[in-house]
Order: C-alpha cells, then sequence, then structure tokens
C-alpha cells in the first residue's frame, strides 16, 4: 500500500482508536494524539524526502476502484486516487508537522472534553490530508466535506463567547459554496465523462466555453469563500476571534490553504483558459484584500482578530500571486502558503499564551509585556518580523516572488500589493508597541510568568522553518519546480492561444466568443 | 394443485407475514392483553422468517419479474427491494416499541399486530402491476396506519392525529380511485403492463392510443392517481397532514409512518410511472406525454423540497422538524422520478434505503430523548450531548447523513440523484436541490448545537442502553455505506430493480 | 331503457364533484367522511359504466368482470374506512364532546 494511504488514513484510525480510551485520563488522551500526530509527521518527511521535485507528474500514486455512476454515454468510474506532485507536496508535509504542534499547544486551554477534541483533530486532519493528496473529484470533495464538520464542533464547543455565532456564519459560509462546487463538479463530470483529475486537466478545453466559465465559477466560488477572498472574509474574521488557539493555528496553517489550493488545482491547472480570461477579477480581489485586510487590522482593539484580519490580507497576496499567471508569481503564491501557516500559525499561538496569563485579549489591556516575558518578546517580535516580511525571513521571500511575478503581468496590481506590504508593517509594528513596549501600566500583567519550556519548544521548530525558507528558499521551492514549471508553461501556452484567437476574431469576425473573453482579460 | 401450491409459494413472505399477525392477535388475547416482550420477541423472528424468504427470493429471481396468484401479484426485484427494507425497518421499529419507555404496555400485542397489517399491505402494494391490488394493499397499509396513529386513545393529540390522518387519507383514496376508475374506463383494464403497452389481440387499448384520440381524460386520470401516491408520500401539495400526523402518532408509528410507509408509497409510484411512461415499445406521444408529467414532477420536486426545508426551519419540537424534513427529502427523492430514466429510479431507490437508515436513527434518537426528558422541543436537548455520547454523537451521523454530507450514505445518495437528474437534463433542479441542502444545515444542526455547543441543565441521567446500541449500530451503517463498504450489494440492488420493471412491463404486453 | 354512457360518467363526475365540494366545505366530520363515500362511490359508477362500455365493444382486458369486482372492492374499503373514522371520531368525542373539524386543535395544522 502507498505512503499516502497510511499519511490519510492514520489520523482518522487514530481518532477511532482514541474514542475507545477512557475519558478522564486526560494525560493519556494528550499522549496518545501526540503519538499519532507524530507518527505521521515522521511519514510526512518520508514523503518530503522521497518526493522528487523535478517530475511534474504525481507520485506515489494509489488507485483503486471505488463505485461508478451511469451516466448518458456510459459508465464512469469514480476512483479512490490518491497522489502527491509539485502543487500539494508542500502543504502536505506542513498540515503533518504542524499537528503534533497542534496537540502540544491544547495543553493549555483544552480542559474540558479532551478525548471529544482529539477525536475531531483527527478526523480533520484526515478529511485536510485527503483534500490535498485525491487526485479524483469525488474523492476530493468527499475529504473537503470530511474536513469541514470537525471544525464546527471544535469552534462551537471550545471556542469563545461568541462561538455559537461564529461556527454557524462559518458553517453556513463554506457549506453554500461547497454544495455550489459538487453541482459545477457533476456537471464537468458529466460533460467530460470522468472524474480522474489527471485526465480531466488536459480536456475541459472540449467543453463550450459558457459551460466551462460557470463550472469555473462554480469552483472558484467555493475556494473564494474558503480562503477567503475578499466580499467573503467576514467569516474568518469570527471564526478566528472564537476558535481555541489550536482551533486557530488549524485554521490559519491549513484550512484556508485548502481554499488557495482549490484555487491553483481547480482553478488554475484544471481551467487555464478560464484562468487567463477571468485572471484580472482575481487580481483585482486579491490586491484589494491585501489593502483591506491591512486596514480591518489596523482598526482593530483585540489582537487576535487583529492577527485574524491579517490573514485576509496575506493570503489576498496569495491569490495575487497565483492569478498573475506567471511562474514565478505561482511559486511565490506555493511558498506564501507556507510561510501564511508558519507565520500566522505562530502569531496565533503567542496570543493564546499571552490569552491563558491574562484572560483578555484587547490591546489596550496589555503595554510593558516585555519587561516581565522577555523570552516572549523575543519570540513575538520574531514572529511579526516574519510575518511582515523582514528580509532574511520566511515572509520576505514569497512576498517578493509574487510581487514580481504580479509586475511582470499588471504592475498596477503588483503596486498596491506593495502599499499591502507597508501597511502590514505598520500594523504589526503598531501592535507591537502597544503589547510589549511601553509603559506596564496594568497591575495585573505585573506578575505575569515567561513562557516555559514546552511553550517555547512547540514555538521552535516553525521558527526554524522560517528561517530555513527565509535563507535557503530553494531547498522547498525546488520541490515544487517540476509541477509548477509545467503549470506555468501551460498557462502561458494558454494566453498566447488566447491572444491569437482574439487576433484572428478580430481579422475575421468569426470567432465572436474569443473577442469578448479577450476583451474582459485585459 | 401442484402448479397452485407452487404459485403460492412465490407469496411465502406475504403468507408467513399474515400467519405471523394472527398468531400475535391471539397470543395477545390469550394474554389478555397484558405487557409481554414475548409478543415483541415472536414478532422479530417472523419478521426474520420473512426476511430470510425475501432473500432467498432475491437470490432465485433473476432479471425477470415473475407473475403468480392468477397475474395479480407480481414478483420482481424491485418489489422485494422495497419488502426487504420494510422488514428491516419493521424490525426496528418493532425494537423501538419494545424500548420505548413511554409506550402504553397494555393492549401492545395489537400494536404489533397494526404494525404487521400494515407492512402486509406494502408487501402487495409493492410487488402488484395490477391497480386493483395496489390500491387494496395501500388501503390496508392506510387502514392500519390510521388506527396506529390513534393508538393512545386517552390522548388528545393521537386522536387528533388519526383524525386528520383518516379524513385527508379518505380524500386521496377517493381521488386515486376515481382516477383508476377513469383509467379503466380509457383502457379497459387495470393491468399496468396493458395499459403502457396493449399488443393485438389481448383485449385492450394502450393509453398511448386512447392519449392520442383524448388527451384531456388521460391526462385528468393520470393526474388524479398520481395526487393519491402525492398524498401517500407527503409532496406538496398534499403534504398538509404530514406534521399533524406524525407530530401526534406516537412516536414508533411516526417512524414507521415516515419510513416504511413512504417508501412503499414511492415504490408503488415508481412502478406506476415506470410501467405507463418508461417501457419500451410504448407510442412516441406518451413518451412525450411522460416527459410533461415528468416536468410536472421535477416542479413538484422543488416545491415540496424547498417548502419543506423552509417549514422546518421554524420548528421548536423536533418531532414536527423531523417531519418537515421528511417532505423535503420527498422532494429529493422524486428529482429520481423526475428524470424519467432507469437510472434516476435507481438513485431513487438507492436515496430511500439511505433514507430508511438515517430516518430511522434519528427517529429513534427522539423515542430515546422523550423517554429521557419527556419532551421533544429542540431547546430541552441541551447538554444532551455530554450526558448521553453515545446516542448524542449518532445522532450526529444522522444529521450529517440527513444534511448529505460525506462520509455518510446521505451523501452518496444524492450524489447519485444529482447524477441522474443533471444526466436527465434538470440542471436547475439540482441547484435547486444544492441550495435547499444549504437551508436544511440550519436545522440540522441546530439540534447538534443544541447538543453539543449549550452548557448542559440539570437532568436525571435515564440510561437506555438497548437503544443506544441500535442508534450506534444504524450510525456505524450510515457511515459504512457511505464509505462505499456496502456499495456493491446496494448500488447493485438498486439497479436491478428499475432494470427488472422495465423488462417484466414489455413481457406482460407481449403475453 | 339503456342508458348511454356519456350519461353515466357525466352523472359520476356530479358526483365526484360533490364529494370534494362538501369535504371542502363541511365542518361536521361525518358529513365529510360521507363526503368521501360519495367520492368512492363516484368511482363505483365509473368502473360500472366503463365495464358495460367496454364489454359491448367486446374488449375485455383480461377478464370482463374486472370494472364491477373492483367496484366490490371499493364498497369494501369504504366500509373499513367507515368503520376505523367512526370509531376515531368517537375516540375523539370522548375527549372534546365535539364532532366539528374545528374541534380538532391541538396540533397547528
Amino acid at each position: 500500500m502507498s505512503m499516502l494511504v497510511w499519511i490519510t488514513f492514520l489520523p482518522l484510525l487514530g481518532a477511532i482508536g482514541i474514542a475507545f480510551l477512557p475519558a478522564t485520563n486526560t494525560r493519556l488522551l494528550r499522549q496518545a494524539a501526540l503519538g499519532v500526530t507524530s507518527l505521521v509527521a515522521v511519514l510526512g518527511l518520508f514523503l518530503w524526502s522521497s518526493f522528487d521535485g523535478s517530475i511534474a507528474e504525481p507520485q506515489h500514486g494509489f488507485v483503486r476502484d471505488w463505485f461508478t455512476v451511469a451516466l448518458g454515454a456510459g459508465d464512469v468510474p469514480i476512483r479512490f486516487a490518491l497522489g502527491v506532485d509539485g502543487i500539494s507536496i508542500l502543504l502536505v508535509v506542513l498540515t503533518t508537522i504542524l499537528m503534533p504542534i497542534v496537540v502540544l499547544s491544547s495543553h493549555g486551554h483544552i480542559e474540558h472534553r479532551v478525548k471529544e477534541f482529539f477525536v475531531w483533530l483527527l478526523v480533520m486532519q484526515a478529511g485536510m490530508l485527503g483534500v490535498f493528496l485525491s487526485l479524483d473529484l469525488v474523492l476530493f470533495y468527499f475529504f473537503w466535506e470530511v474536513s469541514l464538520v470537525p471544525l464546527y464542533f471544535i469552534v462551537g464547543i471550545w471556542g469563545g463567547e461568541r462561538r455559537l455565532y461564529a461556527t454557524i456564519k462559518f458553517f453556513l459560509y463554506t457549506v453554500a459554496g461547497s454544495l455550489v462546487m459538487l453541482v459545477g463538479m457533476i456537471a464537468l463530470i458529466y460533460g467530460l465523462q470522468s472524474s480522474d483529475l489527471m485526465d480531466l486537466i488536459g480536456r475541459t478545453g472540449e467543453l463550450p466555453v459558457a459551460t466551462q466559465t460557470w463550472i469555473f465559477f462554480s469552483f472558484a466560488l467555493a475556494f473564494a469563500i474558503k480562503v477567503p477572498v475578499l466580499p467573503f472574509h467576514t467569516w474568518l474574521a469570527d471564526a478566528h476571534t472564537e476558535a481555541p488557539t489550536s482551533g486557530s493555528v488549524l485554521l490559519a496553517g491549513v484550512l484556508l490553504k485548502m481554499g488557495t489550493y482549490g484555487l491553483l488545482r481547480f482553478g488554475i491547472q484544471l481551467f487555464p483558459g478560464m484562468a487567463v480570461s477571468y485572471s484580472s477579477v482575481f487580481l483585482v480581489l486579491g490586491a484589494l484584500g491585501i489593502v483591506y485586510g491591512a486596514f480591518l487590522a489596523m482598526a482593530q482593539t483585540d489582537l487576535k482578530r487583529l492577527v485574524a484580519c491579517s490573514s485576509v490580507s496575506h493570503l489576498g497576496f496569495v491569490v495575487l500571486g497565483l492569478f498573475a499567471l506567471t511562474e514565478p508569481g505561482i511559486r511565490g503564491a506555493v511558498l506564501q502558503m507556507v510561510n501564511h501557516g508558519l507565520s500566522t500559525g505562530l502569531l496565533f499561538l503567542l496570543v493564546g499564551m499571552l490569552y491563558e496569563r491574562t484572560h483578555t485579549r484587547m490591546l489596550d489591556r496589555f503595554g510593558g509585556i516585555a519587561t516581565v516575558m522577555p523570552l516572549y518578546a523575543i519570540f513575538f517580535v520574531f514572529t511579526v518580523l516574519s510575518s511582515a516580511g523582514l528580509p532574511g525571513l520566511n515572509g520576505f521571500v514569497g512576498e517578493y516572488m509574487i510581487l514580481a511575478g504580479t509586475f511582470e503581468a499588471s504592475p498596477l496590481w503588483a503596486a498596491v500589493g506593495v502599499t499591502g506590504v507597508i501597511f502590514g508593517a505598520v500594523y504589526l509594528l503598531m501592535a507591537t508597541r502597544r503589547v510589549l513596549f511601553g509603559a506596564l501600566v496594568h497591575d495585573a500583567n505585573k506578575k505575569l510568568a515567561d513562557i516555559n519550556a514546552r511553550e517555547i519548544g512547540i514555538m521552535l521548530p516553525l521558527c526554524v522553518l522560517c528561517i530555513w525558507i527565509g535563507v535557503q528558499p530553494n531547498t522547498f521551492l525546488d520541490k515544487t519546480a517540476g509541477s509548477l514549471d509545467a503549470l506555468a508553461k501551460r498557462v502561458e501556452q494558454e494566453r498566447i492561444d488566447q491572444e491569437r484567437g482574439q487576433a484572428i476574431g478580430r481579422i475575421e469576425f468569426d470567432a465572436p466568443s474569443a473577442t469578448t473573453e479577450g476583451e474582459e482579460s485585459r | 394443485m401442484n402448479a397452485y401450491i407452487e404459485q403460492m409459494g412465490l407469496i411465502a413472505p406475504e403468507l408467513v407475514l399474515t400467519a405471523l399477525s394472527l398468531f400475535v392477535l391471539t397470543w395477545d388475547l390469550l394474554k389478555k392483553g397484558r405487557n409481554s416482550d414475548h409478543i415483541g420477541y415472536a414478532t422479530l423472528v417472523g419478521l426474520a422468517v420473512t426476511g430470510w424468504l425475501l432473500l432467498q427470493q432475491w437470490g432465485m429471481l433473476g432479471d425477470k419479474g415473475t407473475q403468480t396468484a392468477f397475474g395479480m401479484v407480481t414478483i420482481d426485484r424491485f418489489g422485494t427491494f422495497f419488502k426487504l427494507f420494510t422488514v428491516g425497518s419493521m424490525a426496528v421499529v418493532t425494537l423501538f416499541v419494545m424500548l420505548d419507555k413511554n409506550e402504553r404496555k397494555h393492549g401492545i400485542g395489537e400494536y404489533y399486530f397494526l404494525l404487521i397489517g400494515a407492512s402486509i399491505g406494502a408487501f402487495f402494494m409493492v410487488s402488484t402491476n395490477n391497480l386493483l391490488l395496489l390500491m387494496l394493499g395501500l388501503e390496508l397499509l392506510s387502514l392500519a396506519s390510521y388506527s396506529l396513529a390513534g393508538f393512545h386513545k386517552g390522548s388528545k393529540r393521537s386522536a387528533e392525529a388519526a383524525l386528520k390522518y383518516i379524513v385527508f387519507g379518505g380524500l386521496s383514496a377517493g381521488v386515486m380511485l376515481y382516477g383508476i376508475s377513469l383509467l379503466y374506463g380509457l383502457t379497459g383494464t387495470l393491468d399496468l403492463g396493458l395499459m403502457g403497452h396493449a399488443p393485438e389481440g389481448s383485449g385492450a387499448v394502450s393509453l398511448a392510443t386512447q392519449f392520442d384520440a383524448s388527451p384531456i381524460p388521460v391526462a385528468i386520470a393520470v393526474v388524479l392517481v398520481l395526487a393519491g401516491f402525492a398524498y401517500k408520500v407527503s409532496v406538496v401539495p398534499f403534504h398538509f397532514w404530514t406534521p399533524d400526523v406524525y407530530e401526534g402518532a406516537p412516536t414508533p408509528v411516526t417512524t414507521f409512518l415516515a419510513v416504511g410507509s413512504k417508501a412503499a408509497g414511492f415504490a408503488a409510484l415508481l412502478r406506476f410511472v415506470g410501467a405507463l411512461f418508461l417501457t419500451d415499445g410504448v407510442d412516441a406521444s406518451i413518451v412525450a406525454y411522460g416527459d410533461r408529467i415528468g416536468f410536472l414532477l421535477a416542479i413538484l420536486a422543488a416545491i415540496t423540497m424547498t417548502l419543506g426545508n423552509l417549514s422546518a426551519l421554524r420548528q421548536g419540537s423536533l418531532k414536527r422538524m423531523l417531519a418537515y424534513s421528511s417532505i423535503a427529502h420527498a422532494g429529493y427523492v422524486l428529482m429520481g422520478a423526475a428524470s424519467m430514466t432507469s437510472e434516476g429510479f435507481a438513485a431513487a431507490m438507492f436515496y430511500l434505503a439511505a433514507y430508511y437508515c438515517m430516518n430511522l436513527g434519528a427517529f429513534g434518537f427522539l423515542i430515546y430523548f422523550e423517554g429521557v426528558t419527556g419532551k421533544d422541543d429542540i431547546d430541552s436537548l441541551k447538554g444532551m450531548g455530554w450526558r448521553h455520547p453515545v446516542v448524542a454523537w449518532s445522532m450526529v451521523v444522522f444529521l450529517v447523513a440527513l444534511t448529505g454530507l460525506p462520509p455518510t450514505v446521505g451523501f452518496y445518495g444524492k450524489l447519485i440523484l444529482f447524477y441522474a437528474a443533471i444526466d436527465a437534463g434538470l440542471a436547475w433542479l439540482v441547484i435547486i436541490a444544492a441550495i435547499n441542502s444549504v437551508i436544511s444545515l440550519f436545522y440540522y444542526f441546530r439540534v447538534a448545537k443544541s447538543m453539543f455547543l449549550t452548557e448542559p441543565v440539570p437532568q436525571v441521567p435515564m440510561r437506555q442502553h438497548g437503544l443506544a446500541g441500535i442508534l450506534c449500530v444504524l450510525a456505524v451503517v450510515t457511515v459504512l455505506a457511505g464509505l462505499g463498504a456496502f456499495k456493491d450489494p446496494l448500488r447493485g440492488w438498486a439497479d436491478e430493480g428499475p432494470a427488472s420493471l422495465e423488462i417484466y412491463a414489455t413481457d406482460a404486453g407481449s403475453r | 331503457m339503456n342508458v348511454p354512457t356519456e350519461h353515466l360518467l357525466a352523472l359520476a363526475a356530479i358526483l365526484f364533484s360533490l364529494g370534494v365540494l362538501g369535504f371542502l366545505t363541511r365542518k361536521n366530520l361525518i358529513i365529510v367522511l360521507a363526503s368521501i363515500e360519495l367520492m368512492l362511490n363516484a368511482a363505483n359508477l365509473t368502473f360500472v359504466a366503463g365495464s358495460r362500455a367496454w364489454a359491448a365493444e367486446g374488449v375485455t382486458g383480461g377478464s370482463p368482470l374486472q370494472g364491477p369486482i373492483f367496484s366490490l372492492f371499493v364498497i369494501l374499503v369504504a366500509a373499513a374506512e367507515a368503520a376505523v373514522g367512526l370509531a376515531l371520531i368517537i375516540a375523539l368525542y370522548r375527549l372534546k364532546q365535539s364532532v366539528a373539524l374545528d374541534s380538532a386543535g391541538e396540533l397547528k395544522g
């Protein structure tokens, strides 16, 4: 059996196992959860080392027949197909590595109903890994929804005061999006008589342009909600704010990446033609997201909400990079997905640690924390710098590549993106000043204990990765090179074809659809 | 004589059930109506025998159906599929009756007798091509259901539910019978096969011929009969009895109404529509008319699911909510019928099988929860998740399945339905169904929210291990079926159903 | 002496319509049940009329007695339904001392 099957289903087996452990023995539960996630992380590292970045096709494939559906011309096999390629490898490994950290970070704030928490956490991990690994449309949707229900309970049971509101909102947004996607998916499978992703990738052009367009947007809507792209961002701020720290880390680290991953895999790779035609829509939304997210973050008085809003801004960069549709843009975007997972994950961990000590997240309740918690302050400043894109740390590499790639495609939106970098630095440093420095005005804060060894241990691996990516990004970029190069070439080819089609249409007046498309893409 | 016995052998399951019903009634008389679990066990054994016979029959049957009892009864895989599920749901309902704490234990034998009577009705209803036997089966099922709904004689709600049920049931029976009499007047036969396709010398006129001559009476007749079925499966606009009857009837009875009775109604509906419009060899004019019927069903499906879901949103009582949710699900199943293809019918059958699993579970939860709190409103579920974790988490599985999310059979069923509908060119209906799934998410997860996301209120913990066990098993089945563990038998069975229907109907025509 | 089939069918249709009308307008439960009986009898009349017409033409799908037999069964069904219906009405009357449809107001319809 392929390693990927183990990676996907080990968490599920772990969840079932943990469900049968005694609920009262918290220690045992934590150890079991840590054991399972660590095992998966080890498998993830094996996968990383055995993955050949120069190959464009999926590796470690695992294919079994699942079921068939009878459609028009004949039976369409739906297969249980897993595989990993350059698009997904980074996210898979990030997920496996982040999970033990999430389990460890639950120590401070998950004290009730520990068993249920870990069960849902592991189910969610299985769902997320399945999303990144599946190479069949129906299987992808299957895992996509599987990863949804656990978060409902994680936020709803262990969340903050307004958790009910946040949960319903999050659930409603994402399910609405994904059901629209389901309709598009069925239409796609019906149209091309296949649900094999690798088979479909080259064939979507066979469909009529109108059909392609609505299917593309049905996919894009689901992913845009998940990312979230600008008009859909409101659920994120609430869900992030109300989720328990571990949930927020997971949400920022992996769950949102399902959206950007989907945009890349099912938006750009599956429909390169549509992506070229409508790239400007996403460029606008991405750029607006960067600026708007930054402004939102500046206006926040709640530290956790501020971090949540910064997510909107950072993910705007990813969308911008993806839909620049240039090689550096896409590669930068993929790297930035990981960067955001690391930096924002760290930020949520830090906010959580502070909250456990002070039981508040309001910025005006802090100030001068650095004097009582110096170690904490070091980590905080490090993370803020990584998030703001200081050269030498991870954020810089990703943002630089994205902006360079975007400049190639559209200097205007690259310029808007650059202002986002500046605003990002502004709100992050403002927050740092208000939390760490200044006078220690609140008496309650005078006796705060500094972070302990466990907390340092949780953050250290993430910090090492931040530096590693900042100094030697090629370790990571090389793994993605094969697939992303091939993808970028295809998109480029598509763009050339469309421009040619547009030119022909202009001369011969016989390709009206190509003409309208071309106009919209400019 | 031997041939006669052989013919009777084909309806052995029905005969066993009839014997069982008489046995149960007699035993209850001998016991003078005293509370006894023994009658329940006897019922379970009888049902097991019936189920075993049905499985034998399934293995024996080929793709082709066979007729018995002078052509009145048609034994085919389509019917046997529904009979198996009727027996299965009956067994679960019997267990519910035995384990229900609120159930009056006196005269319980009559309870079982009526339940078995209802399923005999369902058996004949799903396995006949003759409108007379179909009507009689339907009436037997209905009469038993009316009495069951009013089984709690002292309860105003129960009496009122039964009364509403019989009044509207009588209306629908009248409407349907009038439709059947018109069909008979038009074609000169009561056999659906001959109605669909009447060859030379068969002594009947096919509906298609009559449709060419006088379309309006044919349209009226078909629509009147469909209205009768629509009542049975609670499709809008014949749904208004559903919430009241479901709420007032004893909960195990509600379970049977929502699961067994509804599925039997759908079976008869599918057979009726299939025999008249789906078979090979029927004339082009009637096929075109069939498409119009399909469109009518599609519109009804859209209205039914939307109205059911929107009304479910406003309910405070879990029982009423499940009633409206069952209306919404009738709309989903109707999508399969509206597609007017064998794939659509197979999808509808599969979805009904899925619906069995998840609704039996949801109603079982309701019985458990009524046993604990004595109430049925969603708000008094607060914190139940932490006091009765096994049951509550099982309920979450059923809720996820009812919403149609993976990894449950509800998702799988909906997926196949959506495919079938898109295949039949009903993309708009699929979009409406998808929107409806989002709406249903609201009220289904209100239950989960109440159970887990709110703090517990003090309660006397009363554990009911038997019920919890059943629910747990149902939940596991729901998930496993969704993961595809049972894909081969279940899908295979569902796929073979319409096939046998189709071949049989053509065969009858050439007889 | 021979009544034309059309007349019988028309009478049946009128009976059926009266039944539906009665069902929709009357509040007394007994009358509502009686209206249902009227509808069932309309079906009976159609069956018998249809049977006679087909027999006259020599077309008898299956058996010539299908129509009349169906009518007999409908009478049976009607009797059973009336029996159960009246029993339920009595049960409600014991609880509410009324046989008006409006008195069934326990469940929000």
